[in-house]
């Protein structure tokens, strides 16, 4: 019988080995496995069997993004299965190949995940694939993505090597923080990055949100006891383009419209419905209900002042826009000269001048995101 | 007049309790405010100038958890009126109406 070339029983051998790993793949748990022998084709050279470790593999949305109501649902879906392929997996692939975007809040959601995941599963590791350089519309032609994950602190979480820093501007100026406690000194230097051309009262209009938005995630998003949410861990994201500035601060607790109602008297979230002219009971309108409560679980008079702070900054820059996601729902309240931007899938919630629309998702964002845009130009003045 | 910098404090005023984060209002109250009540029996001025911002959680549990605490309101009351807060003017008048909220609520809770 005439012998194959060693070059041929090397690539006959590489590829049982995938056809192996593919086929475990699908069978849960990931681990190293041993090629069994129906996987190569007959060959009469020496083999020997090395081992490999089956990684699962993910693939992350082509636009991670949460702004539009079918990417938001998609981002859920995709949360959701990284969830499950974690508690059955020991390492975890994201595979970017087919991603051309990401949006901040959406990066953050990401970020925030593989966190929680990691620190959930001991044992978990995760790895992940970025597009190739491409020329062409979302074709990666400037390495976008490798940037923006470099920039959120992707890799560094992941514990791959880091890439050099991007020189695209705007992703450049995207700083990312995380931590388990109210710690106003990280916003504060967080802030404190920020162009030097805004003014001190912009920063510190900023800066109350931030410290009671915060302070809220390690407060209330984390219920004692919850095994789940074992950390009271928040996230938070300072994005600065040529016209504008996005502060973001993210938590995976369980969400305004599961605490709203076990911290709070049921006649107490009626009569905000009717002042307020709230018709459902759904996850907005919960978190619509929100930005209103002045008293807290306690029933302690003196508390609840943050949700005032969250929502003061459209009062205070009338171009602002806040957003916040919690589980199910979106509410975004505008500023007064905010020109109206309301997108698709969004309703506009009826005697609020056109300032305030909601959305209601089929999935969950599992967590809270609260998000403010302001012009640079106002917080300049 | 004993003149308290919150920036001595903090440049970085945190949450409500310390049992949310550093620099908090609590912790203010307790470490600082009281202390310098109590030795310069009420004569206390607090400049808040210099601090990147104030959350209304941490201003709420510093000064009006002066009353819940038990300090007498005249002598509270006094303390913001001599409050400086020249960056931001309304945080004096937010910080009155919340030590007045607090001393209503403590008279109706406390027996006559």
């Amino acid at each position: 019988m005439k012998k194959r070339s060693s070059y041929k029983a090397k690539h006959e051998m590489r590829a049982a080995l995938k056809r192996a790993a593919r086929r475990n793949r699908s069978k849960g748990r990931s681990g190293v496995i041993d090629v069994n022998p129906i996987y190569l084709r007959p060959f009469n050279g020496e083999l020997k069997a090395r081992k490999v470790h089956a990684d699962a593999k993910i693939q992350v949305p082509a636009k991670l993004d949460l702004y539009s109501k079918q990417n938001f649902d998609v981002l859920c879906k995709f949360i959701s299965n990284l969830r499950e392929m974690a508690k059955y997996n020991e390492r975890i692939i994201l595979c970017f190949r087919h991603t051309h975007r990401i949006t901040a809040a959406a990066a953050l959601r990401m970020l925030a995940e593989v966190e929680h995941l990691q620190t959930s599963y001991g044992n978990l590791s995760f790895g992940c694939s970025i597009p190739p350089k491409r020329r062409g519309k979302y074709k990666n032609a400037d390495k976008v993505i490798e940037a923006i994950l470099q920039q959120i602190g992707f890799f560094k979480l992941i514990g791959q090597p880091e890439r050099a820093p991007t020189k695209q501007t705007d992703i450049a100026r995207w700083k990312q923080l995380s931590g388990i406690l109210a710690d106003g000194s990280l916003a504060g230097n967080l802030l404190n990055s920020l162009p030097s051309s805004i003014s001190k009262q912009s920063k510190a209009q900023l800066y109350k949100g931030a410290i009671e938005a915060m302070a809220n995630s390690v407060d209330h998003a984390y219920p004692e006891g919850d095994l789940e949410h074992s950390e009271n861990r928040w996230w938070m994201l300072v994005g600065t383009t040529s016209d504008k500035i996005t502060l973001i601060v993210c938590d995976l607790g369980v969400g305004i419209p599961v605490t709203l109602p076990q911290k709070h008297p049921d006649s107490l979230l009626k009569s905000i419905f009717k002042i307020c002219g709230i018709l459902g009971n759904g996850d907005a309108d919960l978190i619509h209900a929100s930005t209103f409560i002045k008293r807290s679980r306690t029933n302690q008079t003196h508390r609840g002042k943050g949700g005032a702070d969250i929502r003061s900054i459209t009062e205070h820059f009338p171009s602002a826009l806040l957003s916040i996601r919690s589980n199910r729902g979106c509410y975004v309240v505008a500023g007064a000269e905010r020109e109206g931007d309301m997108p698709d899938g969004y309703r506009q919630i009826p005697d609020t001048d056109g300032r305030e629309w909601s959305a209601s998702y089929n999935g969950s964002i599992r967590g809270t995101l609260i998000e403010w845009t302001v012009s640079l130009k106002e917080l300049e003045k | 007049m004993k003149v308290i910098n919150v920036t001595d404090f903090s440049e970085f005023p945190g949450p409500r309790y310390i049992s949310l984060g550093p620099n908090s209002g609590e912790a203010f109250r307790k470490q600082v405010l009281i202390p310098n009540i109590l030795e310069h029996a009420g004569e206390v001025t607090v400049d808040l100038d210099g601090a990147l911002g104030y959350g209304s959680s941490f201003l709420d549990e510093a000064f009006g958890g002066l009353i819940r605490d038990g300090v007498d309101s005249k002598i509270v009351l006094k303390i913001c009126d001599n409050l400086k807060s020249d960056d931001d003017p309304s945080l004096k008048i937010q910080i009155t109406q919340w030590v007045k909220e607090a001393i209503s609520t403590y008279n109706k809770s406390s027996p006559t």
